[in-house]
């Protein structure tokens, strides 16, 4: 029987779904967000999320892309 | 000289086949249009010119050898779907007829020149002094900056009509309205820039030009002559002036026209290109005459031959590669461009410093300005300095400005309804090919026999499933 799973679709590069992954495991089991569809993990590249945390996911992921920078400032050379 | 402006007569084919009509009836169109196309079709035009007419169809495919006839079949498509040829039947064969306004225009050009006996004499008197050419670039810069500073700030004025012309005036905020480089505040009844004129604003000069002009044209063809305030019958006509207008412009290469001697239609048009920084209007002699200026030149030179003339003459900025910009200029508009996607440090009286920062550049890859366009803009507007050097912008900032567009696309998230647990492999390789084929297939794997499609497209999926598993006695 072919099973059906709604949620969001996530796409992007190895290290990011790797990253969401571990976002994933630190919180407690309730409130976890990747859905595995009953067939089995996506692949590598691909992940499936709650509608409810698709947008907190995204904002966590910008967080940690603005963590990793340097800003030169006005008065730096 | 180069063909009159690609952008021009590419506009000129995507033309409707009334209004391309109208258009066989000016001299210059006609001698553009037979410029822009392909050798072949040009050589099949003038032998067709000094006929009858209509020649048969048979002879016409004698002109070629067997192995290039596919090559005559394509060139002869080219010219039926520019309406410059067209089939018939006569006495009981095919024959091809050549347009007989376009072949009359043509055989005069052939025989006469471009010199109408009109304008021959059209000419100011010798010992008019013409206006100089700093006087000419620097009226120039002053309306097309005025269009520049109004776009990007809505309360400055827009370039005003010249009174000299004593014509209507061309309404220039709702010609960047209609481009849609300006967006109309409903409550306040104030412009202010759009998205698309960001992008306007960092492009180069030629298509700046050509973008207004554009609009210019497609008003002409469009709408009624109210909303232009021209003094145009109706639109057809006008359209077909303002271009051979413009052709004549390029092709005639920098001589003045007389402003007393156009006709009405004409007239109006020149006033509006006056009032954009086309032409300049110089009392020489006892008339007004009408001097084209440098974007006249940019605009009919077409693109590549146009932007290097303008880049060379007007290069200000510096980019080093410590992401910092210096840019010599004293112009508000060049600044306020500049600081799109450039975070300002300093502001001295004729120089601009500033840093090219994630900030800066994230914000305006926001606005839907690429890293491309603001390489390019960079590179056109590279100081004489540093022109020479190779590359001219250095290669860790055009790299990090493409880095950081690459990042705002690195997670894509859409909403979707996976499928697993297929019975067969048919059916699995059925749905994808049924998916892909609706353009809603997100993701598929054939080792595990799984597939993602769009939320919206899941009860589509449901039935096609369903319609397959009986077909298949699953």
């Amino acid at each position: 029987m072919v099973t059906a799973t709604q949620g969001v679709l996530i796409t992007g590069d190895v290290s990011l779904i790797e990253y969401i992954r571990a976002l994933d495991e630190q919180l407690p089991p309730a409130e976890r967000f990747i859905i595995t569809p009953k067939g089995g993990p996506l692949d590598d590249t691909h992940l499936l999320v709650r509608d409810s945390k698709a947008l907190w996911v995204q904002e966590k992921v910008l967080e940690w892309q603005q963590s990793l920078r340097f800003e030169p400032k006005r008065d730096q050379q | 000289m180069a063909a009159a402006s690609a952008g021009l007569v590419a506009f000129i084919n995507q033309l409707e086949g009334r209004q391309l009509e109208t258009l066989f009836t000016q001299p210059y169109a006609t001698v553009a249009l037979m410029r822009s196309l392909q050798p072949l079709a040009r050589q099949v035009l003038a032998r067709l010119v000094c006929t009858g007419g209509a020649i048969s169809s048979v002879l016409v495919s004698s002109f070629a050898r067997p192995e290039g006839s596919s090559k005559l079949a394509a060139a002869l498509s080219e010219l039926t779907s520019l309406r410059l040829l067209s089939k018939a039947a006569q006495g009981g064969q095919q024959v091809y007829v050549l347009h007989p306004s376009f072949q009359a225009q043509l055989r005069h050009a052939m025989c006469c020149g471009m010199v109408d006996s009109m304008h021959a004499a059209a000419l100011p008197p010798p010992d008019a002094v013409p206006p100089s050419t700093s006087e000419l670039a620097a009226f120039a810069r002053q309306q097309w900056e005025a269009l520049l500073l109004y776009l990007v700030d809505g309360a400055s004025s827009p370039p005003g009509p010249l009174h000299m012309l004593r014509a209507a005036a061309l309404d220039v905020p709702s010609l960047l309205a209609a481009a849609g480089l300006m967006l109309k505040d409903e409550y306040t009844q104030r412009q202010s820039i759009s998205e698309a004129g960001f992008q306007f604003l960092l492009a180069g000069l030629y298509s700046q030009l050509w973008t207004v002009v554009r609009q210019y044209l497609a008003g002409l063809g469009a709408g009624p002559p109210e909303a232009h305030g021209s003094g145009t019958a109706d639109g057809g006509p006008g359209l077909a002036v303002a271009i051979n207008m413009m052709l004549r412009l390029g092709l005639q290469a920098g001589r003045p026209i007389c402003y007393p001697q156009l006709g009405p239609a004409e007239r109006a048009i020149a006033a509006h290109m006056a009032q954009l920084g086309l032409l300049m209007p110089a009392v020489t002699g006892a008339d007004v005459w009408l001097h084209p200026t440098r974007l006249a030149a940019v605009l009919a030179g077409g693109g590549r031959t146009g932007e290097s003339a303008a880049a060379s003459e007007e290069g200000y900025v510096i980019v080093e590669s410590n992401f910092r910009v210096y840019a010599y200029t004293t112009s508000a508009v060049q600044v306020a461009i500049l600081r799109t996607f450039v975070r300002c440090d300093a502001l001295l009286p004729n120089l601009f410093v500033g840093t090219i920062t994630r900030d800066s550049a994230t914000a305006a890859l926001a606005l839907g300005i690429t890293a491309n366009q603001m390489a390019d803009f960079l590179r056109q507007h590279a100081h004489p300095r540093v022109a020479t050097k190779h590359p001219i912008v250095p290669a860790v900032v055009t790299d990090q400005l493409r880095l950081w567009q690459a990042e705002r696309s690195r997670l894509r998230a859409q909403p979707a309804a996976v499928y697993s647990r297929f019975e067969s492999p048919e059916l699995f390789s059925g749905a994808v090919e049924f998916a892909r084929q609706a353009g809603a297939l997100l993701y598929s794997s054939q080792e595990r026999q799984q597939l993602a499609v769009h939320s919206s497209f899941h009860d589509v999926m449901r039935g096609h499933l369903r319609d397959r598993k009986m077909a298949l006695g699953l």
